[in-house]
């Protein structure tokens, strides 16, 4: 198993492969400026929570390492899964759920409705790279490096999986702490996928 | 007084769905709201419900008359010109 590309994002730094990406800020939110500086074009990630969107868009850095994939007709890859940890699940969007179902002004917000569950995440980027693997996300009270390494070797060993999309995906109270690292099975990557290396890229910022 | 109605409208759809790329101009009247023209979806069609209600105190709870009316943002402006309550 060997790491084929990882990204970082926190609320004041964008990493890739353990090189300083220079975001150029404008008035708008932080997620919004990467969006813009990795020049994404998909409406659709303004209408995401802010854990889906910080998760995404590290994805979107990783993601083309995975670029030469098998896919089928349909363009849906089976070899490539998705496992994400995090602290504090859906909850920076649940309590903005939260808000809109007060007895005082009760008009529940379908929008907001949809992103209280975590794995929505993992959905989101299923969807935008077609990924039709194993897709989950688990809760930790912290980023344990061999949890999620025990995670995606137990992946490998039990599903045909080529790639693994793994990492930390935390997002609450503004603090904003993502990990995404891809992983292949085999021996040809940036270095091997060990505990140590992935506590590294989660550390070394 | 119309015409402010159409563009509140915009501004409150822009807000509401989160369109940050699109500005009230690009909304044509007579456009598509789902599929072609904004191309809106389900939790936004749900979404456009709690705004009627919320902004304009129209209470929608029949389908087919909702898609008549989300056709697009001149007849969803028709409506709640004939129908609010606030």
């Amino acid at each position: 198993m060997y790491i084929t590309a990882y990204s970082r994002i926190t609320s004041s730094h964008v990493l890739l492969n353990g090189q300083p990406v220079q975001i150029e800020r404008t008035d708008k939110d932080w997620l919004a400026d990467i969006y813009g500086h990795l020049g994404i074009r998909y409406p659709k990630f303004f209408k995401m929570d802010m854990l889906c969107k910080a998760g995404f868009l590290a994805a979107e850095m990783v993601m083309p390492a995975i670029a030469d994939v098998k896919r089928d007709e349909a363009g849906l890859t089976h070899d490539t899964a998705v496992l994400l940890f995090n602290r504090s699940a859906s909850l920076e969007n649940d309590t903005a759920y939260a808000h809109t179902i007060t007895p005082a002004d009760y008009f529940p917000s379908p929008a907001l409705f949809v992103y209280t569950l975590p794995n929505i995440l993992t959905g989101e980027i299923a969807i935008r790279h077609r990924l039709a693997g194993e897709t989950v996300c688990y809760i930790d009270e912290a980023f344990h490096a061999d949890t999620v390494y025990q995670a995606v070797a137990d992946c490998f060993r039990t599903t045909p999986v080529v790639n693994v999309l793994c990492g930390w995906a935390e997002y609450y109270a503004g603090h904003c702490d993502i990990l995404a690292v891809t992983v292949r099975r085999g021996r040809e990557g940036l270095m091997p996928f060990t505990e140590k290396n992935l506590q590294n890229c989660y550390t070394n910022i | 007084m119309e015409e402010d109605l159409m563009l509140n409208l915009k501004k409150q759809i822009i807000e509401v769905l989160n369109l940050e790329e699109i500005s009230p101009e690009d909304i044509a009247d007579d456009a598509p709201l789902f599929g072609e023209g904004l191309g809106l979806d389900s939790i936004d069609a749900l979404e456009l419900i709690v705004l009627m209600e919320r902004n304009y105190g129209i209470k929608l709870s029949d389908p087919v008359q909702s898609k008549a009316i989300f056709q697009s943002l001149k007849t969803m402006a028709d409506y709640i010109a004939a129908n609010r309550t606030k």
